[in-house]
């Protein structure tokens, strides 16, 4: 009985734990998201899906933006091979590590 | 030496003309060619070199040869807002057009450090100068073949080999051509 109790206390603990993960989770996406909105001045609303060549500010200013922010702020540095890699938000999302 | 830009004008939906921006570009340099030297060109004559730049495959330099007292054919496509612009010339040629804008504002140290590599004193810092600036610099980038370059140091050793031209005729847009030095530019647009 009191092993039931701890397993229920242990799912509820894990439940938990795994709820906060995914409201940080989430919350990062809308994070980079934003940031990327930010970074390419964008006036829609960026989704992970969109397809990069489809997003009229998505230039060639925009992409030197990208590298200076990855560099800035995740200490990354881009190359224009990874940049021709991205096809989607989600492919920079990816990266944004 | 002369520089031929032609300019084509899109007047799709955004997202229309982001999709077709490529396709017009590439009938743009057609034109170019068939008007230039007669040649109507297929679309297995252009190639990609590993960086991605689009050049003239061996058979159709020889074929624009010889209706240019041997000289070759070079070309850069570029589009921006509404205009699509295809430059070309008989040296290497990098080309660049931009509607006019503020520069993002994480891009000012990069800015200034590619205003010390062209040479530029000018303390005017208006949205017409920061344009300019960014035409230049992209254009030198396609006439180098290396896409963006990202390393502004790798620029200077470049610069000095080339020259610029630059034209304003379109309203509110500007259009840089980079060419090997000791030709002059002169950039005549053809609008279609």
């Amino acid at each position: 009985m009191a092993g039931l109790v701890y397993s229920d206390i242990d799912l509820r603990g894990a439940f938990q734990y795994n709820k906060r993960k995914k409201e940080k989770t989430v919350m990062e996406v809308k994070e980079k998201l934003a940031l990327l909105a930010d970074v390419l001045e964008v006036e829609d609303e960026l989704t992970p899906e969109m397809v990069l060549s489809e997003i009229d500010e998505y230039n060639s200013m925009a992409k030197l933006s990208l590298i200076v922010m990855m560099s800035d702020e995740f200490s990354k540095k881009l190359t224009n091979e990874e940049i021709k890699s991205f096809v989607t938000v989600q492919d920079i999302l990816n990266y944004m590590e | 030496m002369e520089v031929q830009v032609y300019v084509y004008r899109m007047t799709e939906t955004r997202v229309l003309r982001k999709r077709r921006e490529s396709e017009y570009g590439r009938k743009l340099l057609y034109d170019a060619v068939k008007r230039q030297y007669g040649i109507a060109l297929a679309s297995d004559d252009i190639m990609l070199s590993k960086q991605g730049k689009p050049y003239f495959t061996e058979d159709a330099q020889g074929k624009i040869k010889e209706r240019n007292d041997g000289l070759g054919c070079y070309f850069s496509i570029s589009h921006s807002g509404e205009y699509v612009v295809c430059a070309i010339a008989d040296t290497e040629i990098g080309c660049d057009i931009q509607r006019t804008r503020k520069i993002p504002s994480n891009l000012y140290p990069v800015f200034l450090e590619m205003k010390a590599c062209f040479g530029i004193e000018s303390t005017e810092w208006s949205e017409e100068v920061q344009t300019e600036l960014w035409t230049k610099y992209e254009s030198l980038g396609k006439y180098m073949g290396c896409g963006i370059p990202i390393d502004i140091k790798d620029l200077e050793s470049v610069v000095g080999n080339v020259c610029f031209g630059v034209s304003r005729e379109i309203d509110e847009y500007i259009i840089s051509v980079c060419i090997t030095k000791g030709k002059n530019v002169e950039i005549v647009l053809y609008e279609k």
